[in-house]
């Protein structure tokens, strides 16, 4: 058996750690290839992390949002509407049994808006007409109703009841 | 070559869960519809709002009308005169008009076609189907509502039917 020369076991030393170091190199390639391959083809397919966060912080405050307030604005009005409709109803009852703008009708008619939730002081009472008996008695009640909805608008709906009955009253 | 590539990308697509595309479907078929829903609610809803308001107006013709009866004659239980009516038919027109802008007909033809009914004794009430407890007025109205969110579908004006009833007391 020849023993090997100190320059053969250098050079077979050298070899196998240029095979180790080239070993090792590919495979850090491969796996960066491979990252961002990966990375590519999600991109092509839509990353959708956090989207569901971005949807909810767009939809919540300039849909959701206004829906509800509309919805609610919606309901106010509608109720408005018709504590409006039965205070002119009530005030002409009044009106006519008094035969016209008596002090008792505007507190009637104010009475019935407090009973329905509404400040009085809001509303526009006129009482024209009356005085003999079956004259003609007019009674208009008017309530501006405000509506404001977040990010769309704010504006002030005229809600006018008008009741129409005849003085029985004799002069 | 061209077909065989095709598929298989869309073959990947479907494994991967391709969504791309659905929001449009979303935005160009359901908002719409959920548009059309909300009118529909709105419309109902205003549609509501004016049969109360005109149902009030015709209630008020009614009760108005009621004290027109002369009393002696409703004392004595006998034929009411026209009077009551032609009251009933006036204030009915009067009042019709502080809502003639949700109407579509003249007040002054509803009120002239207007059912009225006046009975001066208990009894089975011709329109309302029930049994008066006493001397009363009826009225009944067939009026045309405008409805002007309803004419995306196009309809702009729904009948309705209201019933107005007073009694009589001597």
């Amino acid at each position: 058996m020849v023993d090997p020369s100190p320059v053969a076991i250098i050079v077979v030393a050298g070899q196998s750690a240029l095979r180790g170091i080239r070993k090792l190199f590919s495979r850090s390639i491969t796996t960066a290839k491979s990252r961002s391959s990966r990375r590519r083809r999600k991109g092509l397919l839509g990353n959708q992390k956090g989207l569901a966060t971005v949807e909810m912080i767009l939809v919540m405050p300039f849909v959701v949002l206004p829906v509800l307030f509309s919805i609610f604005a919606f309901g106010r009005v509608y109720h408005t509407r018709i504590v409006t409709d039965a205070a002119a109803a009530a005030g002409s009852r009044v009106a006519a049994v008094e035969g016209g703008a008596a002090p008792d009708v505007y507190a009637r008619i104010e009475q019935a808006l407090s009973d329905g939730g509404i400040d009085p002081s809001r509303a526009t009472i006129t009482v024209t007409g009356g005085g003999g008996w079956g004259e003609p008695i007019d009674v208009v009640v008017q309530v501006n109703e405000s509506v404001d909805i977040p990010y769309l608008a704010s504006w002030e709906i005229p809600l006018k009841a008008e009741m129409i009955t005849r003085s029985e009253v004799a002069p | 070559m061209r077909l065989a590539l095709h598929s298989a990308r869309n073959a990947r697509r479907r494994d991967c869960g391709d969504e791309r595309g659905q929001a449009l479907v979303l935005v160009v078929l359901v908002f719409p519809v959920i548009t059309l829903v909300l009118a529909l609610v709105l419309a109902v809803a205003s549609l509501e709002s004016v049969k109360t308001r005109v149902a009030d107006q015709v209630d008020q013709a009614a009760t108005t009308a009621a004290y027109e009866v002369d009393q002696s004659t409703l004392t004595s239980g006998a034929q009411l005169s026209g009077s009551t009516e032609q009251v009933a038919r006036e204030y009915l027109q009067r009042n019709l008009e502080a809502v003639s802008n949700l109407i579509e007909e003249d007040p002054s033809d509803i009120a002239a076609t207007a059912e009225v009914y006046v009975s001066n004794a208990a009894g089975l009430n011709p329109i309302t189907g029930l049994v008066d407890p006493g001397p009363s007025i009826t009225i009944r109205a067939r009026v045309s509502v405008q409805v002007p969110m309803l004419g995306l579908i196009g309809i702009h004006s729904v009948p309705i039917t209201v019933i107005g009833w007073s009694e009589l007391r001597h």
